[in-house]
């Protein structure tokens, strides 16, 4: 793609700018981050783009190279210019955690970060979880216990139990859901989520209440 | 040929046999397929309510980098866009064509597409095109139109009303009761927003079309986009392999559809358009705003002696869907001797209404059963004894009996898991700290639909299967039950049984709405997987290597991927030896089930009362259930604690994705009482709840153990699987009983929903005012 001219209303860096600050706006409760997002963007010595740059991420530990426009995000940078589209779009504006990924090990919403800007860390996807074809035990547990129904939020709650599992081998139930706070299921899998993860951290589950009587009045 | 017992795996809670790609991100959706060249679409939405395009300036967005093309109402790509909603098995819930003039009717219509190279470009572009409007004031309350009966409601008189002989009216009827209950209910706007965006790749090869779209209607959609493309539609491919839930708003085909499929064609190249999470408001419709008007009269015994459900629903003038709440609750619950139902409709300024799980069960049987409990409370009586003095075993209306009805069972298998007979009748009887306990319980009910469906069975030279149905899997399990119901059939292990669906190329289905895709589906994969089979024996018993050579079909039986003789174990042949002594490749079975049919196919007395008849029989699931809330004393929050249910929907196929099934209802039943709301802006005709933030589904906070139940027997009357659909009971009756739980806590009676903790507050403070006095 050969560099258009500068927007004319738009000088880099206010561009760069505006990247900063509609990229983290929408994280209600991050004024400090805002704050030190501006003062990132404008410390910067080379403004970047508005034209695509090389960016280079570090992908379930393999580097992978894109020519991206500055304001592609790390959600669309995964789906629209690799093949990694386990990762999913439902919300874009940060709120329903259906594009989780672990960055650094952090549970991390791919639509609030700029692809630009997670150079040089490590990126986990849903893609990297199971490792040679095993499903993990996060993974097999919702398998099992039907934690699933149409599948579009799974990535994003497998990415959040498989983080909360990490850092908290045995959870309860309450940490459970509230380690899932941030991810939304409209098929309402919820109950059979918390169980899912609770199998997977090991933890002894009571026998499912299905009860199957029918005959009792044939 | 019969398969071996004991080894069913319908009815079994299988584990998804899709479950390993969706935990692994490995399911493809519509959205996750790319081409080379392919572009991206963005539409640009109105901006005004109501009035009149006056210009769009396209100056500065053609000038932005990696523009292709913008379309509006001036160069709209050819296209034929269909003048009537429902013909020739196409649904369409928005008649309005796509950029089809300057007459803006709602907020958020489509008035210019943006092609660009990727999608940030044409957001890019979007964001420079000019459009200005001469606005005019969008309708959008009841008091500003007019009411009007709509032509139907559910296939039905708006008006109905049946009487008792000697009746004058059922209004005399209710007058004249000794006990009565007269209360309107409201609820609310509300979206579907499946959490898969409505997307489409489009993608030409010269005349022929693959369209990659999740939709509940493989079939449906094809037609939609061969007639509206003018093109054959066996030019039209549409695949979706999984669909990221559905709802109702992926039921019909939308004109976006269309709009994307033209432009694709037009600029002989891929183009995909994903739809903003906000355009999910404006665009692929909505559950109506209702308002119902009920009067229910009883005798001092709990016997009701009128009932009178009067509806106002809106709907819009570029949309024809009527949300029929008394149609589908009043009109087959209860045994009542006087029964009115009306139906008005008044026109808004907004987008097409359409399909939402449950339609008009849902809001219908949340106005009649708090319209019972409000009764029960009147009556004095148990909510449960109450109803079972009003049970019926035939329809209130066509006086056709139920094929199976365990209603009363419901009642009993919930309340006793639940612990009803411990409640106390007195509102606010139980406190738990700052916490007010309630207990509540309603019926819930849908009924049971079958259409024309067809498969195919393909047993393959390593002696595995395929299944192929033009069928989808919106998360219901689709693909499992298929997978069951084959594998069961044949005789073969789950794992090698392949499910194909989501594709109109494969034979067609029905559309995935009414509960009704694995009721209509399954019986044409046991036609397929028969007639495969049947196939198959037959070479088996014409070769002469054969160890079953000269047997007769009905002595042989089929298990572990072989035939074997019945009379002796030993004389056995896998599928793939039979297969590849003859010299096939596969062997192929096909099946088509016209439901209707089946009544004249019958050829006796005896096999007739197993077959799907609905001019002689009602067929109706109905369920219950019982749920505990608490409403906090000072902030009014109202938590669910316990939900219990009990559902008779005949033979569930895998007891766990139905028991997930009705989990689901439950959680969007939960969501409707509590916390959906689509708000408008009745100036500006826009919805001010414009995202996942705004608009509050229920998350795991909200969602406590369901305990689901499943009672009655299996109902061959319907079908050869004696299994009714649980895709929609689940979003029936819990609003209505968590409404009656919130006034057992609190004493207070909210008849709109959602039941937020301001309108309990509103009412507590009613009360001690009135105390005060």
């Amino acid at each position: 793609m050969t560099p258009k001219p500068t927007p004319p209303t738009l000088d880099r860096r206010s561009f760069l700018k505006g990247l900063g600050t509609s990229a983290v706006a929408v994280a209600t409760v991050q004024v400090g981050a805002m704050a030190d997002e501006l003062n990132k963007a404008s410390a910067l010595p080379t403004p970047q783009g508005p034209a695509a740059v090389p960016v280079s991420l570090t992908i379930n530990g393999e580097k992978k190279d894109f020519q991206l426009e500055p304001r592609v995000t790390l959600l669309d940078a995964l789906r629209n210019f690799s093949t990694l589209t386990g990762t999913k779009e439902v919300c874009d504006r940060g709120t329903c955690g259906a594009c989780s990924v672990l960055l650094d090990g952090k549970l991390t919403y791919a639509c609030m970060k700029l692809a630009i800007e997670v150079q040089g860390h490590d990126i986990r996807t849903i893609e990297g979880i199971a490792q040679n074809g095993q499903l993990t035990p996060v993974q097999q547990a919702f398998v099992e216990c039907d934690a699933l129904m149409c599948g579009f939020c799974t990535p994003g709650f497998v990415m959040a139990a498989t983080s909360l599992l990490e850092s908290n081998p045995k959870p309860t139930e309450d940490e459970v859901r509230r380690a899932c706070s941030g991810n939304l299921c409209r098929c309402g899998t919820y109950p059979n989520i918390i169980k899912a993860v609770m199998k997977a951290s090991g933890a002894p589950l009571p026998e499912t209440n299905e009860v199957i009587r029918y005959g009792s009045l044939a | 040929m019969t398969a071996q017992p004991n080894t069913k795996l319908i009815g079994q809670a299988v584990s998804r046999v899709d479950g390993r790609l969706k935990v692994t991100g490995q399911a493809d959706y519509a959205a996750d397929y790319h081409f080379p060249g392919m572009a991206w679409a963005f539409a640009i939405k109105s901006t005004i309510g109501k009035g009149q395009l006056s210009g769009i300036d396209t100056s500065a967005a053609e000038k932005s980098s990696g523009v292709i093309k913008i379309y509006t109402a001036q160069n709209r790509p050819k296209m034929y866009p269909p003048k009537k909603e429902q013909s020739g098995g196409v649904i369409v819930s928005e008649q309005l064509a796509p950029l089809a003039g300057n007459e803006i009717h709602y907020y958020g219509q489509d008035v210019a597409y943006v092609i660009a190279k990727t999608y940030e470009q044409a957001r890019q572009a979007a964001s420079l095109v000019k459009v200005s409007y001469t606005p005019g004031k969008p309708i959008m309350t009841k008091e500003e139109t007019k009411l009007k009966a709509p032509p139907e409601v559910n296939g039905l008189d708006p008006h109905l009303e049946k009487k008792a002989s000697g009746v004058a009216s059922v209004d005399s009827a209710w007058t004249s009761s000794p006990v009565k209950v007269d209360a309107t209910y409201q609820t609310p706007f509300v979206h579907h927003h499946p959490m898969e965006p409505h997307a489409v790749v489009a993608k030409w090869d010269d005349d022929r079309l693959t369209f990659y779209t999740p939709t509940q209607w493989m079939v449906g959609s094809r037609n939609f986009l061969a007639k509206s493309l003018g093109i054959s539609d066996d030019h039209v491919r549409v695949v979706s392999h999984f669909l990221g839930g559905g709802f109702g708003c992926k039921g019909s085909s939308w004109m976006y559809m269309l709009m994307i499929a033209a432009a694709a064609r037009d600029l002989k190249q891929p183009v995909k358009f994903v739809m903003e999470r906000e355009n999910m408001f404006t665009s692929v419709g909505y559950r109506p705003f209702t308002t119902q008007h009920l009067l229910i009269g009883a005798q001092t015994d709990g016997k009701l002696t009128a009932l009178r459900h009067l509806s106002e629903t809106s709907a819009s003038d570029v949309g024809h869907f009527v949300e029929g709440t008394g149609h589908a609750s009043s009109y087959v619950l209860y045994d009542c001797p006087n029964i009115e139902l009306d139906h008005q409709v008044y026109d808004l300024s907004l987008g097409a209404p359409t399909f939402m799980r449950a339609p008009g069960e849902s809001p219908g049987i949340y106005a009649l059963e708090a319209a019972m409990d409000e009764m029960a409370v009147a009556l004095k009586m148990d909510p449960v004894e109450f109803r079972l003095k009003n049970m019926t075993q035939e329809h209130p209306f066509t006086k056709l009996p139920f094929s199976s009805r365990n209603l009363e069972e419901c009642y009993r298998v919930a309340g006793e898991s639940f612990g009803w007979s411990a409640r106390k009748a007195e509102p606010g009887s139980t406190t738990d700290g700052d916490w007010l306990v309630g207990w509540g319980m309603a019926t819930a009910s849908y009924p049971a639909h079958r259409s024309p469906a067809k498969a195919r069975v393909r047993i393959l030279a390593d002696g595995t299967a395929e299944v192929l149905s033009a069928t989808q899997d919106l998360g219901t399990g689709t693909y499992t039950i298929i997978a069951q119901e084959a594998a069961d059939e044949l005789g073969l292990p789950i794992e090698k049984v392949k499910v194909k669906i989501g594709d109109s190329s494969f034979p067609e289905a029905p559309v995935s709405g009414g509960s009704q895709s694995a009721g209509s589906v399954l019986p044409a994969v046991r036609g397929a997987a028969r007639t495969a089979l049947a196939q198959l024996s037959q070479l088996a018993i014409d070769d002469e290597h054969s160890a079953l050579k000269g047997l007769k079909p009905e002595d042989i039986v089929v298990g572990n991927g072989s035939l074997q003789a019945k009379s002796d174990p030993g004389r056995v042949e896998t599928f793939a030896a039979i297969l590849a002594r003859s010299g096939h490749g596969a062997i192929e079975g096909n099946d088509s089930v016209d439901p209707a049919a089946e009544k004249k196919q019958a050829k006796s007395e005896s096999t007739a009362e197993k077959v799907f008849s609905p001019s002689t029989t009602a067929y109706q699931s109905f369920g219950a259930f019982f749920v505990e809330v608490r409403v906090h004393k000072l902030t009014c929050e109202v938590r669910v604690s316990r939900v219990v249910t009990a559902m008779d929907i005949g033979q569930p196929l895998n007891l766990k994705t139905a028991r997930s099934q009705v989990i689901g209802g439950a959680v969007f039943g939960i969501g409707a009482a509590l916390t959906e709301h689509s708000i408008l802006d009745a100036e500006q005709g826009r919805w001010l709840t414009h995202d996942l933030g705004t608009y509050h589904v229920p998350v795991h906070a909200d969602v406590p153990e369901i305990d689901v139940h499943f009672v009655g027997p299996p109902d061959y009357k319907f079908n050869p699987m004696g299994a009714r659909g649980v895709g929609e009971i689940g979003n029936t009756g819990l609003a209505a009983a968590i409404g009656s739980a919130v006034f057992h806590a609190t004493g207070v009676r909210v008849r709109e929903l959602p039941i937020t903790p301001d309108k309990i507050l509103t009412g507590m403070l009613a009360q001690a005012k009135s105390q005060a006095v």
